[in-house]
């Protein structure tokens, strides 16, 4: 079980290291594409469509990674205020609630990468790119922050005082 | 089902997960969800759902946000901003409320370099926010002027918002652009008198700092080391966006570049510095986007179960005067963006708005810049004002939502008396238009 | 009696082209009373309109009306239409052509229900430049905000294409981030002020534009004979409705145009027809990706049986 607990953080540490390295990414695909223009006269075509297609990889594959850092923002106007038992029975609702909500984001998610596979969609923008590819990331995403949500309803259980939800 | 039942079933629903403290992204997310299956039935909605996720981050349009984030993490975490703030401070004499002031300053300019109000808070937020708590500033003093100075980045030009609006309305998108300059300066003097105001009035909330005594060769070096260069990319953002040299997502992306380039000068840029700027905006840039996968399919399905519109058909229904028809018209806008992003409030009101606007005989310019006010207030309006949001994600770590919605209260106070000014005062926002 | 639900790509009274949803719900209300009702719920304030043909597909709602191109992720090649030299673009129910479209959107869980221009070379796509053009060779190198419908175009032209979403249209043109841009001038060019910050219009129509029509096929399916005839027709009134629709809305706008200091410019007659070929044959490469040879000659003569008629 530890083992198997180490593993899953190693995995949610280079999801975040992935993540800041699309935002870098991001950066230079759009420098090199002004200065590809200021040095050679033209651009590089579909820049944008794939920078907006880095944005939700960006997004999804570094969600879990903010969550355990605790960097989802909550509003704790009430749950600040709360101690004991309170403070642990309001954090397992939450808890439980993330689990439920992005297992089931994942399991649409995943059925919308099939759909979308099988229906053969792509986005006609300066690259045709299947729709598939913007939407992968969504799944993957939503699958690891629902196994972190769990970890955290798990670590409630046990008496652990929960470090993220609804702290930030 | 009526549109009343799903319009207080989202807010509560809404209201309800977000106060047992569950994040805001997955109460989006699960309102969302009880939403599509009551209102686009079945899996094919759920499919839509994931789609709409996708569509409303997969746009360069929004590649400021990270960007802006990544630059302001770069100059806080390397020192860059801090040094800034040191050869100001070595300059200045005591002025009361010195940072809070400066903060306003910096807003308005770097309110010239996007039209996305969340970078400029992540920015000021990130940078100046520590800087205030360090010299002992009033809580809300050291937050407030973030937040009004982030509403400034969509209020003075270039502002995609105002492009949204005047497209939408069918107004001259240039007369907009150049009617919202004044109200813009307006508003960050308004900004600046309350503070001063304010810390004469109550002066523990600014207290007075030591300045060190240096010799004006250092204040000279300091400056052309410390201060220039760091200018010089703001300037570079901006002549790169007014001359079309480049996009204001090229020019993001370039003075980002710089900001590295500027660190590494420095010889700020270790493994360790790098690692830090580069987590921490990556988290920032995370939690935003996020969000807003999930407010903007809110935003669709609450128009889609006509509630945004039945709302904006009855108030525009009532037999009142001229002025109490638009103050009611702002009003249903304040309160609409209390709760949605400013895009889709332009999208769901200007429809159902602009018949008014022609029968009323109102110039169309005059309501785009009130109306403009009026958005970009809702970016500070609690409970679901984005960049709240995000001054949470950069604030101290003991900064509660409380705290925050605290802060931003006079500022939405100036924001509205601004407001009340342009519509008693409809000269004010016509006149430098009129000079076209 | 049935109720439908249409939403659009865009809302009537913004856009002229969404008269075509418009004028097309009125006429089934008006032909379909008892029977059959569409209710327009919203456009862009609903759904992203890139966004709505997936939805359409997945039952969010019922009826669609928006531009043909954008079915081009959904169904590739059905905007065929866009190059047909037919007056009705897609002959109208029951011609070859439009058959073959039924067919085709069918496949992708869409009931295609028309599309609807005007006269060949009326509405149609333009380019708009803020630099002197008297051949195609003045394109090379510059940069054009595109449409997905004209960026082949622009690619065969050697120009570097640019995607900018219209609210940002006006301030690269006004900073020379774009030079040049295409757009159906009939659909509403000057509200966006753009008159304002381009100089010429190249007066050389392009692709057909105008509006489409399209329906969820389980929806169709569900619906008795008589009111799929009752549709039907609806479609056949809305594409004559769109022939003087967008024949007015042109003239309208190239007067405005004209009187905010745009130059029309006509291109001499070889270089028209050099301009046009490149147009023509540019997408009908792009439909050689998706199309066989055999059925880009099949599509060719049903375009020519359409034009006949
Ligand atoms: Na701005
Ligand atoms: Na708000």
């Amino acid at each position: 079980m530890r083992g198997l607990e180490r593993a899953y953080d190693r995995l949610i540490n280079t999801m975040g290291w992935i993540a800041g390295s699309i935002l870098i990414l991001l950066m230079l695909a759009t420098v090199l594409k002004v200065a590809l223009r200021l040095f050679f006269g033209h651009g590089l075509l579909g820049i944008d469509q794939i920078s907006g297609i880095m944005m939700v990889w960006m997004t999804f594959l570094g969600a879990a990674w903010v969550l355990r850092e605790g960097g989802h923002v909550a509003v704790d106007i009430l749950t600040s205020n709360l101690t004991g038992n309170t403070a642990r029975v309001a954090a397992l609702i939450a808890a439980v609630t993330g689990t439920i909500v992005c297992l089931a984001v994942a399991w649409f998610g995943f059925q919308a990468v099939i759909t979308s596979l099988r229906r053969g969609v792509v986005v006609a923008a300066e690259l045709e790119i299947p729709r598939a590819v913007n939407l992968i990331p969504i799944p993957f995403g939503a699958l690891l922050m629902g196994l972190e949500f769990m970890r955290q309803a798990i670590n409630i259980c046990r008496g652990e005082i929960p470090v993220t939800a609804g702290a930030h | 089902m009526e549109w009343w039942v799903f319009l207080s079933g989202f807010f509560v629903g809404l209201t309800t997960l977000m106060l047992i403290g569950i994040p805001v992204a997955i109460a989006f997310l699960l309102v969302n969800m009880v939403g599509v299956y009551l209102l686009w039935g079945g899996f094919g909605g759920f499919n839509q759902l994931v789609l709409s996720i996708d569509s409303s981050i997969s746009t360069f349009i929004l590649v400021p946000i990270p960007m802006f984030i990544l630059m302001g993490s770069i100059m806080f975490h390397s020192g860059v901003a801090m040094r800034m703030i040191k050869v100001i401070d070595q300059w200045l004499g005591f002025i009361s409320g010195r940072l809070a002031v400066l903060t306003v300053g910096a807003g308005a300019v770097l309110a010239t370099l996007t039209g996305v109000a969340m970078g400029s808070v992540a920015m000021l937020g990130s940078t100046l926010t520590p800087e205030m708590e360090k010299r002992g500033y009033a809580r809300s003093l050291a937050i407030g002027p973030v937040l009004g100075s982030g509403a400034l980045a969509i209020l003075i030009p270039p502002s995609t918002l105002a492009i949204v609006l005047a497209s939408v309305g069918g107004f001259s998108v240039a007369k907009t652009l150049v009617a919202i300059v004044v109200p813009g300066i307006l508003l960050a003097l308004m900004y600046v008198t309350y503070i001063v105001i304010r810390v004469k009035l109550r002066p523990q909330d600014a207290p007075q700092y030591e300045v060190e005594q240096v010799s004006l060769s250092v204040k000279i070096r300091d400056t052309f080391l410390y201060l220039l260069p760091p200018l010089s990319i703001i300037v570079l953002i901006i002549a790169g966006i007014f001359s079309g040299v480049a996009t204001p997502t090229e020019s993001a992306a370039l003075g980002t570049f710089a900001a590295f380039v500027l660190a590494a000068c420095y010889g700020e840029l270790s493994p360790a510095k790098l690692k830090l700027s580069l987590l921490s905006a990556t988290k920032l840039t995370v939690m935003i986007l996020i969000i807003l996968t999930g407010s903007a399919s809110f935003s669709q399905l609450l128009s889609f179960s006509g509630a945004t519109s039945a709302i904006t058909s009855w108030a525009t229904a009532l037999d009142v005067s001229s002025i109490t028809l638009m103050m009611m018209m702002m009003f249903l806008v304040l309160v609409i963006g209390m709760f949605i992003e400013q895009t889709s409030i332009v999208l769901v009101t200007m429809p159902i708005f602009l018949p008014i606007i022609h029968a009323m005989g109102w110039d169309p310019i005059w309501f785009a810049v009130v109306m403009m006010v009026n958005l970009e207030l809702a970016t500070i309006t609690p409970p679901a004002g984005l960049s709240l949001f995000v001054m949470k994600g950069v604030a101290p770590p003991d900064t509660t939502m409380g705290d925050i919605y605290r802060a931003a209260l006079p500022f939405i106070l100036i924001n509205i008396l601004l407001m009340a000014i342009m519509i008693a005062f409809p000269q004010i926002a016509l006149w430098l238009p009129s000079k076209m | 009696e049935v109720q439908l639900r249409m939403v659009g790509a865009w809302a009537p009274g913004f856009s002229p082209t969404a008269e075509i949803g418009k004028n097309f719900m009125e006429n089934v209300n008006r032909l379909g009373e008892g029977k059959v009702k569409i209710n327009y719920l919203g456009a862009d304030d609903i759904l992203p309109p890139l966004d709505q043909p997936e939805a359409l597909v997945n039952g969010v709602f019922d009826v669609w009306f928006g531009a043909p191109n954008y079915w081009a992720g959904v169904v590739p090649g059905g905007d065929v239409t866009e190059l047909s030299p037919a007056r009705i673009p897609d002959g109208g129910p029951g011609s070859e052509i439009y058959e073959f479209l039924v067919k085709a959107f069918a496949a992708k869980g869409v009931r295609y229900l028309g599309h609807a221009a005007g006269d060949v070379g009326v509405g149609s796509h333009y380019m708009v430049t803020t630099f002197p053009v008297s051949s195609i060779d003045d394109l090379s190198g510059k940069p054009v905000r595109v449409t997905p419908l004209s960026r082949h175009f622009v690619q065969a032209a050697k120009a570097e294409s640019v995607t900018l979403p219209p609210a940002e249209i006006f301030l690269a043109l006004d900073r020379g981030t774009v030079r040049a841009m295409t757009w159906p001038i009939a659909d509403a060019f000057t509200r966006y002020g753009w008159q304002d910050v381009t100089k010429y219009m190249i007066d050389q129509p392009m692709y057909r534009s105008g509006g489409g029509l399209a329906m969820n096929l389980d929806k169709w399916d569900s619906l008795e004979p008589d009111v799929q005839e009752i549709l039907l027709k609806a479609v056949g009134e809305t594409q004559e409705f769109a022939q003087t629709w967008f024949a007015d809305n042109q003239a309208e706008q190239v007067d405005l145009m004209k009187k905010a200091g745009m130059e029309v410019v006509a291109l001499s007659p070889e270089e028209a027809k050099r301009w046009n070929d490149t147009a023509v044959s540019a997408l009908w490469d792009y439909y050689g990706t998706i199309y066989s040879g055999e059925q880009i000659a099949q599509i060719k003569a049903m375009f020519d049986a359409a034009a006949a008629q």
